[in-house]
């Protein structure tokens, strides 16, 4: 493939716009206000990444009970060090429209080592299906709460 | 002949070529039957190659264009056309018009990435066993995909050669006696669409019981590629004869 000069200059010019399009979408994720993204959407919603194991569940349906329907679910793992503290976090899932939907608060569990003090900490969230089908999920952030320095109190 | 609305969307003349190039894919005879009526040499090309750019080019040509760039450009040049950037306005139910141009610019994306697939040709004889993914730079250390393990790391640098370090790439597989083997080679592209495929390096493997493994190791050559201007790494396989070592 590419091996013609045209060919090349296509190849190069599809990425380039690609680049150009996912910069453009970059910019219309908008955290809410007191927030900040943790992890900026991204449409590889499948999967794991650092700091969020992302799954999809099942369960019967709240319609017909004989029925599975799948839902997004999303762990949020944190850990630090005696006197870190954890930070308030919330996936967010986006529709192919652009509509975001914030996923609600689930289980979750969380360790501490009595020696070190370390620790980590586990949150499952849940999109309930009938707000937004798994499958039309386009896109998955994290946002977190911006954090107040101790500076800005003062 | 169909001919095209008042106001053509290229969007959706878009996604158009989409529902057919799926239901071609899925051998929905009325998508074959759109295919053959328009390709220009019937049966010249096989169905494992037909790619996004052949479905527009039906679209295309089902409304009397000599295919999709002719179509693009009247659509384009049309004053009051709704191309790209200019979607209808109750198309998703009462979404803003910030909703809709998100919802233009993901389809867009899309698009172009769809192209960009379709322009990986895996090398003659072999498959893509990993269609080539975007990674800058050096991939992935370690992963699993579809049965095979990669590992890449950085090689040693000869001592005042003052070369960049070689990037090394392994390959594992594996599988139960009986199983087909495949041989595996790792591709990479940079930013130009250059293709740089990496040839078998020292091979090792064995059988255990009714079993067998295999692990390769092939060497990026910095003069050829270097790290740094690695855009695409994907995997090329072929199924191995009998008699060969994989």
């Amino acid at each position: 493939m590419v091996e013609t000069t045209q060919g090349r200059l296509s190849f190069a010019g599809t990425l380039n716009r690609i680049e150009a399009l996912e910069a453009t979408l970059a910019k219309m994720f908008e955290p809410a206000v007191g927030w900040e993204w943790w992890g900026k959407p991204s449409d590889g919603v499948r999967g794991s990444r650092a700091g969020t194991h992302v799954l999809t569940l099942s369960r019967p349906s709240s319609v017909d009970e004989s029925v599975w329907e799948r839902y997004l679910a999303v762990y949020v793992n944190q850990g630090g060090g005696d006197g870190d503290s954890r930070r308030e976090c919330r996936p967010v899932a986006y529709d192919r429209e652009g509509r975001r939907y914030e996923l609600a608060d689930g289980d979750g569990g969380s360790t501490r080592d009595g020696d070190s003090g370390g620790w980590v900490e586990a949150q499952l969230f849940e999109l309930d299906p009938t707000v937004l089908r798994n499958d039309d999920v386009a896109f998955l952030g994290i946002e977190a709460k911006q954090e107040t320095r101790a500076d800005d109190d003062a | 002949m169909p001919t095209l609305p008042d106001r053509p969307n290229l969007r959706q003349l878009r996604h158009q070529a989409k529902d057919l190039l799926k239901s071609f894919r899925a051998d929905a005879p009325d998508a074959r039957r759109r295919f053959d009526a328009c390709r220009p040499e019937p049966g010249a090309r096989p169905p494992t190659d037909i790619k996004l750019a052949h479905a527009l080019r039906v679209i295309a040509r089902e409304y009397g264009f000599d295919g999709w760039a002719a179509l693009k450009q009247t659509v384009e040049a049309l004053p009051t056309g709704r191309h790209d950037g200019v979607p209808p306005s109750s198309a998703n139910g009462g979404a803003s018009q910030a909703d809709a141009s998100f919802a233009d610019t993901v389809d867009l994306l899309e698009t172009a990435r769809e192209e960009l697939r379709d322009m990986f040709e895996p090398g003659s004889g072999w498959e893509w066993h990993t269609v080539p993914r975007k990674c800058a730079g050096q991939p992935p250390s370690m992963y699993a995909t579809r049965g095979a393990v990669i590992h890449t790391m950085r090689g040693d640098v000869p001592a005042g050669s003052g070369n960049p370090a070689p990037l090394l790439v392994y390959i594992a597989q594996g599988g139960a006696e009986g199983d087909p083997k495949r041989k595996l080679r790792p591709v990479f592209y940079d930013r130009e669409g250059a293709r740089h495929v990496l040839h078998i390096g020292g091979p090792n493997g064995g059988s255990r019981a009714g079993g067998w493994y295999t692990r390769h190791g092939f060497t990026l050559n910095p003069e050829a590629l270097e790290v740094e201007d690695i855009a695409f790494f994907g995997i090329e396989a072929k199924l191995a004869h009998d008699d060969e070592t994989v």
